[in-house]
């Protein structure tokens, strides 16, 4: 249980190399955008986090129908990890969307429909962790988690769909865009290239941090047990 | 040609989203060794009562 396996080492090095590849494209062969100027260059990143966080929320969501099915607990492990590090990953998504448009929307924030649902997307999913911790009984806290994570799931595609129906100033820049957009831009073949294996890397690197999350909540779950036992032998 | 002689100076950005994306990154892989740490150390002091 507390020996690394090989392949978890392996897609360590392996996630590591291929974000710092990504880094090389970003910033050495992605050429700089003519309107925006350097700054755009966080946008390989903020798509690239924010589909993390939106794959990991639907790894939840998928768990929570496993844990429903089967109610092993290795789901609600799952389930909780995935969330914990999409929380993450969406959050620096927000944030470096809110840098990207400082200069370009010269605003840090406005309540556009896309910035509202992930809003709201992070804050259901924060809420997620509240309502476990203040569950004590382990199996109705992994029911409750998995019915929240499957509902909570329902928000994401409308984040996602959200710059696509309705009227607002963030750019889609893969399909057509609102005529409001600000900040859209062509891709071209460098860029297209940045930004696709930039995508690659952060889904490996997902699947490595779900893996540690993982095992991490293996080992707390069995330490939970040994220290059940500790005690009632004590008393 | 022109375009190229106006592009808007936005480095400081840039800099700031990827310093921003390194540090809670950083954090949040630092807080998963500690809590595997912890975890290990109590695992094994169970382990020993036991």
């Amino acid at each position: 249980m507390l020996e690394k396996p090989r392949l978890l080492t392996f897609l360590d090095i392996l996630s590591g190399l291929m974000i710092l590849i990504a880094a090389g494209l970003v910033f050495f062969y992605a050429p700089v955008e003519q309107l925006m100027g350097q700054v755009q260059k966080v946008f390989y990143f903020h798509v690239a986090t924010a589909w993390v966080g939106m794959l990991g929320f639907m790894v939840a969501g998928v768990a929570g129908v496993q844990y429903l099915r089967t109610e092993q607990e290795k789901w609600d492990i799952a389930g909780l990890g995935a969330v914990e590090i999409s929380l993450v990953f969406f959050m620096v998504a927000i944030i470096l969307g809110s840098i990207w448009a400082r200069p370009i929307w010269n605003t840090w924030w406005t309540w556009d429909p896309r910035l509202t649902t992930a809003a709201i997307v992070e804050l259901i999913y924060a809420a997620y962790l509240l309502l476990r911790s203040g569950l004590d009984d382990p199996g109705k806290r992994a029911r409750f988690s998995a019915i929240y994570a499957i509902f909570g799931f329902f928000s994401v595609p409308l984040t996602f769909i959200s710059i696509r129906l309705l009227r607002t100033i963030h750019p889609v820049v893969i399909g057509s865009a609102e005529a409001a957009s600000q900040g859209g831009f062509n891709m071209d073949a460098p860029m297209r290239t940045a930004f696709f294996f930039s995508l690659a890397a952060f889904s490996v690197f997902f699947a490595d941090l779900l893996w540690h999350r993982i095992r991490l909540g293996k080992l707390q779950s069995k330490v939970n047990l040994l220290r059940i036992e500790s005690y009632e032998k004590e008393s | 040609m022109l375009s190229g002689l106006f592009v808007p100076n936005t480095f400081d950005y840039m800099i700031a989203g990827y310093v921003v994306l390194s540090v809670v990154l950083t954090i949040y892989i630092a807080s998963i060794a500690r809590r595997w740490k912890k975890a290990v150390a109590e695992y094994h002091l169970y382990q020993e009562e036991k």
